[in-house]
């Protein structure tokens, strides 16, 4: 499994020599999208909590970054400071919402995308409105697409590794023993709030990292970054591939990602019927959870 | 070492424990009272699970009522469940990793080596109580608290467990119904009855014990 994840992890620094710009742009999010995929998995999958408001993680990242950089700061010292915020934002709804048992942590992420997208709205000459910011070719991560693509590239590859040494260390083994039974797992001495806090800020750095380079790679923040679509795509995608396999997540970000914007989005403009991709993701989700409910890695991936 | 000081738990107008005190220095001490006496509740509120009305818990000469689980756990004190609890997704190798490094022998001990890489949810429920039990002498506790340690296993597998914590140096206290395998075991026995203490004593003088036999029977 390994050495294929080392080929396979390899194999997309050729895309460049073949793929015409335009589908190779399209790559380079994909690849962000797979970083947003797992690092909501880390607590979804392995912690067992349900994070709503991943997407906020990946906003506050996107638009710190970019204010600051449009106010002078060096864009990647721009992209860690939102990395930081969103960090400590993580660590604030965690401390709240992790301290008890139950679905604190869903009700209270679930309204948060909602709370965001208004606050950009009401001032619009902060955030730019329902428009948005754009970042300018100057600003850019790189002025090239091949360079911005090979960025987006070692910036999921380095959070993908870093990632996998987590869910595969011993921190990773207790978050997979307090999602099975937080009580005896308590009992034995592992303090689950702690632990459980310490993946949800894990999850909101990654994912804040992330949605700053999403921004410098598309040379634009808007409200789809912190979107109940964009979010529902990152359930689907983890559900889809398997929760809390690692692997799995990364499959299911891949084939749904792929599925969103080269067939299903172009599918819907033929039909001159807007909305139907969605639709037809969202009925997948329910399709899956009914008869794949481990999905597509753990169903067949026997460890 | 473990001293129970005056402790009461309600659940709203139902008192599951009613100042109950009583101390465990070494050895071993058995539990043991009709089925919702408040045995497992005092289990909960000695590790932390459940906060008490009014009382005290001391363990080696430090107040550990308001500790969480996980703080009283680091500190020694040990608890296993009277339901079945393992981490049921986790290998039976990778339920005492999760807990300790050394996992080698803790399984050879219990019996569980040669399913060291069986899902621990596909165990049997025999099994499942020693791996429980594993979990909680994977923890190198100081003191053991055994809800119910018995149930579910087969005689052959209750000789053996018995054997095992009779060899145990471990200061321990069990909750037990099945009163053969106990009396075998501990020194000293409490008896709960409606979260009341009604007997302290030896093993041999419980039998003897009429308000402990009535509770036990049923008066009329
Ligand atoms: N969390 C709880 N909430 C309400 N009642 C409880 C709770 N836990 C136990 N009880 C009640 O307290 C009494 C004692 O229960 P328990 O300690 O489990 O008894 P035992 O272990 O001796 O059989 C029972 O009447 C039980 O229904
Ligand atoms: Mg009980």
């Amino acid at each position: 499994m390994r050495a294929l994840a080392i080929i396979l992890a390899l194999i997309p620094l050729l895309i460049p020599l073949v793929a015409p710009k335009s589908i190779l742009f399209t790559i380079g999010l994909l690849f962000l999208f797979v970083v947003y995929v797992v690092t909501w998995d880390l607590v979804a999958g392995y912690v067992g909590e349900v994070n709503l408001g991943h997407v906020v993680f990946v906003g506050i990242g996107a638009y710190t970054s970019v204010l600051l950089t449009l106010n002078g700061l060096n864009m990647w010292l721009s992209i860690l400071v939102g990395g930081m915020l969103s960090t400590l934002f993580g660590l604030a709804i965690g401390s709240v919402c992790l301290r008890l048992r139950g679905y604190y942590l869903a009700l209270v992420t679930a309204i948060l995308p909602l709370v965001f997208i208004q606050i950009v709205n009401i001032y619009p000459n902060v955030f730019g409105g329902y428009e948005g910011l754009s970042v300018g070719i100057n600003n850019a991560l790189h002025r090239t697409v091949e360079g911005r693509f090979y960025i987006s590239y070692l910036f999921t590859l380095a959070s993908l590794i870093v990632i996998y040494k987590i869910v595969n260390s011993k921190f990773g083994l207790r978050l997979k023993a307090i999602r099975d039974d937080p009580d005896l797992a308590e009992s034995l001495g592992i303090d689950v709030f702690k632990h459980k806090v310490l993946a949800f800020v894990i999850s909101a750095f990654f994912s804040g990292i992330a949605g700053g380079i999403t921004a410098f790679y598309r040379l634009s923040v808007g409200v789809d970054l912190f979107g109940i679509s964009l979010m529902l795509l990152i359930i689907i995608s983890a559900i889809l591939g398997g929760l809390g396999t690692y692997y799995g997540a990364i499959i299911g970000a891949v084939i749904v990602y792929v599925l969103k914007y080269m067939v299903l989005t172009s599918f819907a403009q033929s039909l001159g019927m807007a909305g139907v991709d969605d639709l037809i993701l969202y009925a997948l989700l329910i399709v899956l959870i009914y008869k794949l409910p481990k999905g597509i890695f753990g169903t067949f991936y026997k460890s | 070492m473990l001293r129970v000081e005056g402790v009461t738990k309600r659940f709203g107008a139902l008192v599951a424990l009613d100042n109950v005190t009583f101390e465990v220095n070494s050895g071993r001490l058995g539990i043991i009272g009709p089925n919702g006496a408040g045995k497992t509740t005092l289990f909960n509120v000695i590790s932390g699970f459940l906060k008490p009305d009014s009382g005290r818990i001391i363990f080696k000469g430090r107040d550990i009522t308001k500790l969480k689980p996980s703080r009283i756990a680091e500190m020694g004190l040990i608890r296993t469940f009277q339901i079945l609890k393992v981490f049921r997704n986790l290998t039976v190798e990778e339920n005492v990793k999760a807990v300790c490094d050394d996992y080698r022998e803790i399984l050879e001990d219990v019996g569980l080596w040669e399913k060291r890489n069986v899902l621990a949810g596909n165990l049997s429920q025999g099994e499942m109580r020693l791996l429980g039990i594993a979990l909680a002498l994977s923890r190198n506790p100081k003191m053991l608290l055994l809800d119910e340690p018995f149930s579910g296993l087969s005689p052959v597998e209750c000789r053996s467990l018995a054997d095992y914590l009779r060899d145990l140096k471990v200061p321990s206290i069990i909750i037990e119904h099945k009163l053969g395998e106990l009396f075998d075991l501990v020194e000293r026995v409490v008896v709960l009855n409606f979260g009341r203490v009604i007997f302290e004593g030896k093993p041999s003088e419980v039998v003897e014990n009429e308000e402990v036999v009535e509770a036990y029977v049923g008066s009329s």
